[in-house]
């Protein structure tokens, strides 16, 4: 779930809450929209730079433990307690702080259990704030001594799922009664890609018909549709021209971002260790290589950062190799930045020299595509020649059979002529104009067609409704004696007006038709996640919690505590003692025990025996050290019960609640 | 990526180099060495690394890291990582294995015993082994009758092996080459002819001897082959693809070497004389291959051969490869315009006649004048409309001879003649019936398979006195007939379909024009037929060798073209 869909469904109270920091305040007075301001890079940079270290800490431990998965606030406070960093009163401040503050939002399932998520946009925006990977990539000499590791070629996925999307539009995907892809469908999908099922195998994706769909198969389907190049329909999967239009509007380089972004949302979103790396390495420059131990050591998991790093391989985004034994990677393309709407802008003539590199058109009639060439170009190419090479330069031909195909597609002699003149900013050599001419002159001399035909009885009967001069008027063509070409737009009116003039006609009963057959209907309308695959996506199921924390809520009983208790040290009375730990207690709080500032105690339980008590847990060390101990009633003292700072919270609950 | 560089490197080997870049000639000087060309049209041209090429680049001194430098110093995107490993396995690769000549036999090194034990473990190779390896061996004796046989096994695992073992001398022969010709021309090798013949021999002029030297058609391969003979000095056996090219290789022995009529044998379908130098053809020795025995196989040990030269080595059939697995104590000399095989037997061609010693690519070969630059023209002729009829009325297979018969083709020849009128020129021809129609209707002498050798030869040599301007041919063009003069090619019906017919096609053409002037090919080609897609892709092929080709359609509508 991402920031906007996070904030459409906020409470009105929390809204209001986070409208309230001035940060927020300032941006939204500004001009900008909640939304953009919770996730905006700029605005977390400034909360980060002033949040204090619970917070900051538990944000971390989030991060570090949950990633954007939604995790239970109660089983979240006892593991936070076993890190032996934290006391519940400390997790449960920072995390209410960072609920009111638009970082983390909450919400109830039906059986009363709350819920927090970071927004999974927001993640990697969290995690190079607070959990930098500090990584300096290899200097050019160290680069020279490293080794690549073997590795079989992979295209960048943009270019991969191009092949893939283009099978689909040339032969189509229909799907069975079921909503299920044939194995043919399938297979010839695959046939049309170099990533394997193997290779996707650890991501573990889930989808419907995985039996009868292999993996690599179902992620084509999956991006496709949520690039909208590709649209389900009840029986088919087809290509969308005008999403496929849109998203062809990028460089290669821009849609690998997107898709890199895509990919993180939808395959690493589960697994925290596999998100946080998925959201560390976008940060590195392309062709510089790093090593994996300055990424592992922000505390990812080294078999969610392996999975992901071979996906990055697979995908074709990155490189593996080893520098004096170490494990190093180097990205091969910009994976951080996806600028759509500025590459639609741009492609004007000035910008498409600029920014888009041409393709080449040999005499031979082979195209040679580089490497900085758009989509829209390739998508073109594939339409009107044949792929010889997949590679780093791709090369088409054009021959009589595309030729016809492309034809057959709509394309004229003029139209493939202009763009591939446009397309390699050269006039076509010779050979390949002369071939052009030659495969169209043969195109399109006959034709099959759709008509409307009427049908008489007779040659006589024909003859009598050419004499109607209304009803001629919608008789385009005459067909041998009796049968007529009609004009479909006024069929109505030829029907009414022969019903008119004593021909009514009879309806046609061709065989196999069946009313109503072939409507499609869009089958998905509706549904939040256009995708194939199941994202698990457990935040956008429920509604977000209504209930603001207080202080007062936080805290049970807080404001009957003499403040004192809490403000500093005091000897009190054993009973008053026992009063304060077993508030502590309920609090999950810590104690503060001892002369001279004493130190910092978590008390776990409370133990009586007749009139004495004595209290067991933990003296919290520095970096989380514990010292389990238990202290008799008398080394109690003096005491205090330590709670973080409530300054964010509100003290008790707003007179309206949204 | 660095946008001022004029390579790009795919992930399979391929190297596309953009011929438009100021940078264009230094990477070409770079990937000579390393790679085959593979096209050349228009401004990008393609190149192939495969694991020949890089042996090959081994052979002649090159190591990985200077491969794998130049490479990147010309890459534009940067060396894949994959094609970076590759080099530096297969070029690793070369020297592993060694095998030496001693006295007490001959003994196949690795570089590392496991590797000799490796070698072992595959079967084609331990059948050559006389014992096997022991643990810390790196050294084995090796069944001599195995020496080819081995190096193929290991050749095709991967794992070239160096021959050090040495060669036979031969039985000795005196033969040098004329200061004349017998027709009194001079006798005087281009400088690159003398250049392939020492790179063959090695630099102490005795050290190689086995190897391929692959210059363009018309460069004169025969010149370097005989060069080589009278170098070594020893007893020659020369193959060839067919008895057009034994006779004219006799011929030129004759005319430009010491050597007599009594010195010289043809081995063929026709005679069957083995002398000194002999000059066999590929087909003689495969006949009977299936059975047990070559019956021709004789001719090998017929004479103690110190040189066996294998013209056109591209053409060799495998039999011939199997014979030559067993002569691996004699020196091989390997002629050809292209290592590329039809039948993808380049490791083959490496394993047992060696590795390419020397290499003019044709372009240089223009530019220096050493053969005549070409252009090819496709000219359109419409059909009339009675043709037409039959045409759309036939039979796949008619239809191509209706075509190809078309008569208005008379008349574009006619026009083309009189274009070159004075100029050299072969009309060349599949169908008899047609070429004897024009022969009569242009009152031009026609050369067909049928005609008695005798009476072929003396067209052939009017033909290069002068005497006759212009010859009608039927398919026995497409091979190697030696018309040096002919400046003009008029292509009027034929299979269209093979690569190596049109390199030879164009080979009859391309020797370098006294006058200077280009060389010109032409075919006419019936409009609206599939003559049109035939030869379209016969065009692809030379404008992939880099040749200028146009259509002229001028005569396709009946109004006649401009370019005739």
């Amino acid at each position: 779930m991402n920031v906007r869909d996070c904030v459409a469904g906020l409470p009105e109270s929390v809204r209001r809450r986070i409208l309230s920091d001035p940060a927020v305040r300032d941006r939204v007075s500004g001009g900008m929209e909640l939304p953009d301001v919770l996730s905006s890079p700029e605005w977390a940079a400034e909360w980060a730079s002033r949040a204090d270290r619970l917070r900051k800490e538990a944000l971390r431990r989030i991060l570090l433990v949950y990633g954007a998965t939604a995790f239970e606030e109660e089983k979240s406070e006892e593991e936070a307690l076993r890190d032996g960093r934290w006391t519940g009163a400390e997790w449960r401040v920072a995390l209410a702080g960072l609920r009111l503050t638009g970082i983390l939002y909450a919400i109830r399932k039906t059986w009363g259990d709350r819920l927090y998520f970071v927004p999974a946009d927001m993640a990697a925006v969290w995690q190079r704030l607070l959990l930098p990977a500090f990584a300096d990539p290899l200097d050019e000499s160290e680069a020279r001594e490293t080794a690549a590791a073997a590795a079989p070629f992979r295209l960048p996925l943009s270019l991969e799922l191009l092949s893939a999307w283009s099978a689909i539009r040339r032969a189509g995907l229909p799907l069975t009664s079921k909503g299920a892809v044939s194995k043919p469908s399938a297979a010839r999908l695959v046939s049309a890609m170099r990533l394997t099922a193997e290779e996707l195998e650890p991501l573990g994706l889930a989808y419907p018909y995985r039996d009868q769909l292999p993996v690599h198969a179902a992620l084509a389907l999956d991006l496709g549709l949520c690039t909208g190049v590709l649209r389900k329909r009840d029986r088919e999967i087809s290509v969308s021209a005008a999403g496929a239009e849109a998203w062809m509007a990028r460089s290669a380089q821009s849609a690998d971002a997107e898709l890199y972004r895509m990919a993180m949302l939808r395959y690493a979103v589960p697994d925290p260790g596999r998100h946080l790396a998925a959201a560390a390495v976008c940060a590195c420059r392309a062709f510089e290589w790093y090593r994996d131990r300055d990424f592992l050591r922000i505390g990812i998991a080294p078999s969610a950062w392996e999975v992901w790093m071979n996906l990055l391989v697979s995908f074709g985004w990155a490189e593996r190799g080893t520098f004096r034994g170490e494990a190093v990677f180097r990205l091969l393309a910009e994976l951080g930045d996806a600028r759509t709407p500025e590459d639609r802008e741009s492609r004007t003539e000035e910008g498409f020299a600029e920014r888009f590199e041409r393709f080449l058109v040999q005499p031979d009639g082979e195209i040679f595509v580089p490497p900085g060439v758009g989509l829209a170009e390739r998508w073109q190419l594939e339409a009107v020649s044949e792929r010889v090479t997949a590679d780093r330069m791709f090369v088409y031909r054009l021959t009589a059979a595309t030729v016809r195909r492309a034809y057959d597609s709509g394309w004229r002699e003029g139209e493939l002529r202009r763009f591939l003149e446009r397309g390699s900013g050269a006039a076509l050599p010779g050979p390949v104009e002369e071939a052009l001419r030659d495969w169209f002159r043969a195109l399109g001399k006959v034709r099959v067609v759709d008509a409307m035909l009427l049908r008489t009885e007779d040659a006589g009967t024909a003859e009598r409704l050419l004499q109607d001069e209304e009803a001629a008027g919608w008789l385009l063509e005459r067909v041998g004696d009796r049968d007529f070409i009609v004009d479909p737009a006024h069929a109505k009116e030829l029907v009414a007006r022969l019903e008119k003039i004593g021909f009514p006609p009879a309806p046609d009963r061709a065989e196999g038709s069946e009313p109503g057959a072939g409507g499609e209907t869009e089958a998905d309308a509706g549904t939040s996640d256009p995708g194939w695959i199941y994202t698990g996506s457990v935040p956008s199921l429920y509604r977000q919690d209504g209930t603001l924390e207080t202080a007062g809520r936080l805290f049970p009983g807080l404001s009957d505590v003499p403040p004192g208790w809490l403000r500093q040290t005091g000897s009190y009375h054993s009973t008053t003692r026992r009063e304060l730990v077993r508030r502590a207690l309920d609090w999950r709080a810590a104690l503060q025990v001892g002369e001279d500032g004493g130190r910092l105690f978590v008390p776990d339980a409370l133990e009586t025996s007749g009139d004495g008590w004595q209290v067991r847990g933990r003296w919290g060390g520095p970096d989380g050290a514990e010292e389990p101990d238990t202290l008799p009633a008398d080394r109690c003292s003096p005491l205090r019960i330590v709670l973080p700072d409530l300054e964010p919270l509100p003290f008790a609950d707003a007179p309206a609640n949204g | 990526m660095d946008e001022s560089l004029p390579l790009l490197v795919q992930s399979d080997g391929t190297l596309i180099l953009d011929g438009r870049h100021p940078r264009n000639a230094e990477a070409l000087e770079a990937l000579r060495p390393i790679a085959e060309i593979g096209k050349k049209p228009g401004q990008l041209h393609t190149y192939r690394m495969t694991k020949v090429s890089l042996w090959n680049a081994a052979a002649a001194g090159e190591t990985a890291d200077r491969v794998v430098e130049r490479l990147r110093a010309f890459s534009r995107y940067g060396l894949p990582a994959s094609v970076e490993r590759e080099i530096r396995e297969t070029m690793g690769s070369y020297g592993r294995f060694r095998l030496a000549g001693r006295p007490e036999g001959l003994f196949l090194l690795a570089d590392h015993p496991e590797r000799l034990r490796a070698a072992y473990a595959w079967p084609e190779a331990a059948a050559c082994f006389e014992t096997s390896p022991q643990n810390s061996e790196t050294m084995v004796r090796i069944r001599p009758e195995k020496r080819g046989a081995l190096k193929s096994a290991l050749a095709a695992r991967g794992c070239p092996v160096m021959d050090e073992a040495g060669y036979r001398s031969g039985g000795a022969m005196d033969v040098s080459l004329r200061e004349t010709s017998r027709s009194g021309k001079p006798v005087r090798l281009r400088s690159y002819q003398t250049e392939a013949v020492d790179a063959f021999l090695g630099p102490s002029g005795d050290g190689g001897g086995s190897g391929v030297v692959v210059l363009p058609c018309g460069a004169g391969k025969t010149w370097v082959g005989m060069s080589a003979l009278v170098r070594l000095g020893c007893e020659t056996l020369i193959l060839t693809p067919n008895s057009i090219s034994v006779t004219q290789w006799i011929r030129e022995l004759l005319e430009n070497t010491s050597l007599t009529e009594a010195d010289i044998g043809e081995y063929s379908g026709r005679t069957k004389r083995v002398r000194p130098v002999t000059v066999a053809t590929y087909q003689v020795l495969t006949r009977g291959a299936g059975q047990e025995e070559l019956p021709h196989w004789s001719l090998f040990e017929g004479r103690d051969w110190g040189l066996i030269i294998y013209d056109e080595v591209h053409l060799l059939p495998a039999p011939v490869f199997r014979m030559t697995a067993d002569l691996q104590a004699t020196r091989r000399l390997g002629l050809t315009a292209t290592l590329v095989r039809e039948d993808g037997r380049e490791t083959e061609v490496f394993a047992l006649i060696g590795p390419k010693r020397y290499e003019m690519p044709w372009k240089t070969g223009e530019r220096e004048g050493w053969i005549a630059e070409a252009s090819c023209t496709e000219v359109r002729v419409g059909l009339d409309e009675r043709t037409a009829q039959r045409y759309r009325e036939a039979g796949a297979r008619s239809r191509h001879r209706i075509a190809g018969e078309n008569p208005a083709k008379a008349e574009a020849v006619r026009r083309l003649l009189d274009k070159h009128r004075g100029t050299p020129t072969l009309v060349i021809g599949q169908y008899l019936d047609q070429l004897r129609k024009l022969a009569g209707e242009l009152g031009l002498p026609l050369v067909t398979g049928e005609m008695p050798h005798a009476e072929r030869r003396e067209l052939f040599d009017r033909f290069n006195r002068g005497e006759l301007r212009t010859l009608i041919v039927s398919k026995v063009a497409n091979f190697a007939v030696d018309l040096p003069d002919a400046a003009v090619a008029i292509q009027v019906s034929g299979s269209y379909g093979s690569r190596q017919e049109e390199a030879q096609r164009l080979g009859r053409i391309l020797r370098p024009k006294a006058s200077g002037a280009k060389a010109s090919f032409y075919t006419v080609v019936s409009e609206g037929t599939e003559e049109v897609e035939f030869a379209r892709n016969r065009g692809r092929f030379l404008v992939e060798q880099g040749y200028a080709y146009a259509v002229d359609r001028g005569d396709a509508d009946g109004t006649g073209g401009d370019g005739i």
